[in-house]
């Protein structure tokens, strides 16, 4: 009786830790546009910027890993992609104000969360003003045709 | 003659330059508070702060009244949205705002909107310093809601 009363109150301790663990633990469906990017709440922006920048990082350094050191993908990754990593050169503040700011203008709110990113990037930088506009329009039209293109997991 | 005369005297008092205050029909300051919801809603800032400026304009031509009462203090609201607002897209940090970034701006709706402190306590982060910051979107969530009320 008294191992079956301990059994109980064990599990019970587990159900409750358990609630708890995901109740600190904000479930965020990574958003996939600026339509999507702006319907989460300020704090599941925070945590989903701070955690974008993290994973871009993280698969940025096992590149190499999985392609091979000297692979084609590998200097790819170094050369280019490393300019368009938010890790270590904004804070997570930082790019949910930006991507705020860059999705103020209704327009923009086609372009995908991947592409804006880069695009405020440049813009940060202090890239010619033309020349963000010809980006912002490609990507306009690209978001917009990925929209009206129905998703292959649906 | 007179027919003439009648429609010489009615052409200059309806062209005549009316001293302020006019009378505005109804429809117009309805007209303009659409506009303002409708830019909030499809957060389009450029055109908030257009339609802003024309309802301060409309109010300061209305006469004394309910209806110049109603559209102040729904200005007077939207003026704390286009100050948390401009701050967004203005600063590189505008999604949250402090008393150093914004100085003042949490007391003061504290204070004229009561339980905003309550409302934004759920959303409030501290930075690595400890600073405690609070998000501008949901505050503009927030004094919206007080239109309604």
């Amino acid at each position: 009786m008294k191992k079956f009363a301990v059994a109980i109150a064990l599990m019970l301790f587990a159900i409750v830790g358990n609630a708890a663990d995901r109740a600190t633990t904000p479930e965020i469906t990574p958003p996939a546009n600026g339509e999507e990017f702006l319907r989460l709440s300020s704090t599941e922006k925070l945590f989903w910027s701070i955690g974008y920048s993290q994973g871009y990082l993280d698969a940025l350094n096992k590149i190499d890993v999985a392609a091979g050191p000297n692979s084609a993908c590998a200097s790819l990754s170094a050369r280019t992609e490393r300019q368009s990593s938010t890790a270590g050169k904004m804070s997570g503040f930082e790019l949910v104000s930006g991507l705020e700011k860059f999705y103020s203008d209704p327009a923009n709110t086609v372009i995908p969360v991947g592409s804006a990113i880069r695009i405020y990037m440049l813009q940060a930088a202090g890239k010619d003003q033309a020349t963000i506009q010809e980006l912002i329009e490609t990507a306009r039209a690209l978001g917009a045709e990925s929209s009206r293109r129905p998703m292959a997991s649906k | 003659m007179v027919s003439l005369l009648a429609m010489a005297v009615f052409l200059a008092v309806s062209t005549a330059p009316k001293p302020l205050p006019h009378r505005l029909p109804a429809i117009v300051p309805a007209i303009v508070l659409t506009a303002l919801h409708d830019t909030n809603e499809r957060n389009d800032f450029r055109r908030f702060e257009g339609a802003l400026a024309v309802a301060k304009s409309i109010a300061d031509v209305m006469p004394l009244g309910t209806q110049r009462n109603e559209l102040r203090r729904a200005i007077l609201i939207y003026e704390d949205v286009d100050a948390v607002w401009s701050f967004a897209v203005h600063d590189r940090y505008g999604a949250y705002f402090n008393d150093d970034s914004l100085p003042g701006m949490h007391d003061r709706l504290n204070a004229d909107y009561p339980g905003y402190d309550d409302y934004i306590a759920e959303y409030r982060v501290a930075d690595r310093k400890g600073n405690v910051l609070y998000p501008t979107t949901e505050t503009r969530r927030f004094l919206l809601k007080q239109l309604v009320q």
